[in-house]
């Protein structure tokens, strides 16, 4: 994806993520993270996270760092992903989607406790599991998508 | 050297950009960065009016749709409150003579009566794009007279307070945030706490005595302590009670009064201070 086609898609992202999908707990900028770590270079990936988690940390009522964080980690996963996983493939790109909102929450859960700002355990499972499923949810209806896109464009045969 | 640099541009670029972010964390208590800070003060101020125009122009063929429709309702609607109006004069008349009967009983009596809060009407623009935070935008900054701390109530409740505002934008900080705490005391039993957010769509009253008399379905409103929340607001219903960890307090949990999820608009009511 070209720099500035990856740019107008965290933004209309970024929009979607203020008005709607953050009143689900969905976290439209780790599957875009997710899904750009999958097909880019760590450099690449790492500064789409960059960008999506401090923009997030600034916009938030919280201290800078988690999001900005917990981000870039996602991003070298899912780059770290690209050689062990057939990455056309809903199924695969989900479970990343999922293991990398799993881990995204617990590094920001335990950042947040580290600067004694943290929820209880038992009230921070209730924010992390509904964030987790509807994340990965939605996260497997854009995968499918992305499939299918991908799939018609350089592969129209099977499509 | 140069050779080396720009064979391993994209490493050493990779490097930096992850030393910029520790860094960023490890300053996140220093002033620029802190919450409520420059930083997020001019990301506020940059980033609201994009997504409030980008709101607006996406709701407005909804917008527009609903007013062609609601256009057939208006001359019922026009006569219902013609009727209304009539009534109500006759109304604000009768009170007008009970006002002036007030006024002259508080003057003999020399008590001095809460003056009623001036509130603001404020459109929410904007979510927290974090999950483990709980705030949102408004479109009313301190041009129009909003302060730190001013209280936001919705016809529900207590909503939160103003922890950031710009010219045309505020920030408002929910009670249902890890951060956030409100005085309150049980409306039944009258017994006090402070009501705590939990992160989640849970409220929790803590600071409670073992042994004290709440029950669950109690009412739960603002106490009026700590100098920023008005009194006599509501806040929840109790939903459970436990004993805490250490025994010696009992938690509470706490439905809260405001349903978040549907919220549109609120009031922002002037700072506690604010009044003598």
């Amino acid at each position: 994806m070209r720099n500035y086609a990856l740019f107008l898609w965290a933004f209309a992202l970024f929009f979607l993520q203020q008005s709607f999908a953050s009143i689900w707990s969905i976290d439209l900028g780790l599957i875009f993270v997710s899904l750009v770590g999958l097909r880019s270079n760590p450099l690449k990936a790492a500064t789409v996270g960059f960008g999506l988690g401090l923009a997030q940390d600034l916009l938030s009522a919280g201290f800078i760092g988690p999001n900005l964080l917990a981000k870039i980690l996602v991003s070298l996963i899912s780059v770290a992903a690209q050689g062990k996983i057939y990455r056309e493939r809903v199924s695969t790109q989900s479970l990343l989607i999922l293991f990398n909102i799993t881990v995204q929450q617990a590094v920001i859960w335990l950042l947040m406790k580290w600067d004694g700002k943290a929820p209880a355990l038992g009230d921070a499972l209730w924010v992390a599991l509904p964030s987790i499923f509807l994340t990965t949810l939605v996260g497997a209806v854009v995968c499918f998508g992305v499939v299918r896109l991908r799939r018609r464009r350089f592969d129209p045969a099977t499509a | 050297m140069l050779k080396f640099l720009l064979k391993n541009r994209s490493r050493i670029l990779l490097g930096l950009l992850l030393a910029l972010a520790v860094w960023v964390y490890a300053h996140r208590h220093a002033s620029p960065l802190r919450e409520s800070g420059p930083a997020k003060n001019l990301s506020l101020s940059l980033w609201q009016p994009v997504q409030d125009a980008v709101g607006r122009v996406l709701t407005f063929p909804e917008e527009t749709l609903n007013a062609i429709q609601e256009l057939g309702h208006l001359r019922q609607e026009v006569l219902r409150l013609q009727q209304d109006n009539q009534s109500l004069r006759l109304q604000i008349a009768s009170d007008q003579l009970v006002g002036e009967e007030l006024k002259r009983l508080q003057a003999a009596t020399q008590i001095k009566a809460s003056m009623p809060r001036k509130a603001k009407i404020a459109r929410i623009i904007g979510h927290d794009p974090s999950t483990w935070n709980k705030s949102f935008v408004i479109d009313q900054g301190s041009d129009d007279g909003v302060l730190v701390d001013s209280p936001v109530v919705s016809e529900q409740g207590i909503v939160g307070r103003v922890i950031e505002t710009t010219a045309k934008y505020s920030r408002v900080l929910l009670i249902l945030d890890p951060d956030s705490g409100v005085g309150a005391i049980d409306a039944r039993s009258r017994v006090a706490g402070v009501v705590l957010g939990t992160g989640r769509n849970r409220l929790k009253l803590d600071y409670v005595d073992i042994g004290e008399d709440v029950q669950s379905g109690d009412p739960v409103i603002s106490s009026g302590m700590g100098g920023i929340f008005p009194k006599g607001y509501a806040l929840g219903t109790v939903f459970s009670k436990t004993q805490s960890d250490n025994g010696l307090y009992t938690q509470i949990e706490v439905v809260p009064a405001v349903d978040f999820a549907v919220l549109d608009y609120v009031f922002v009511l002037e700072p506690v201070n604010a009044y003598p």
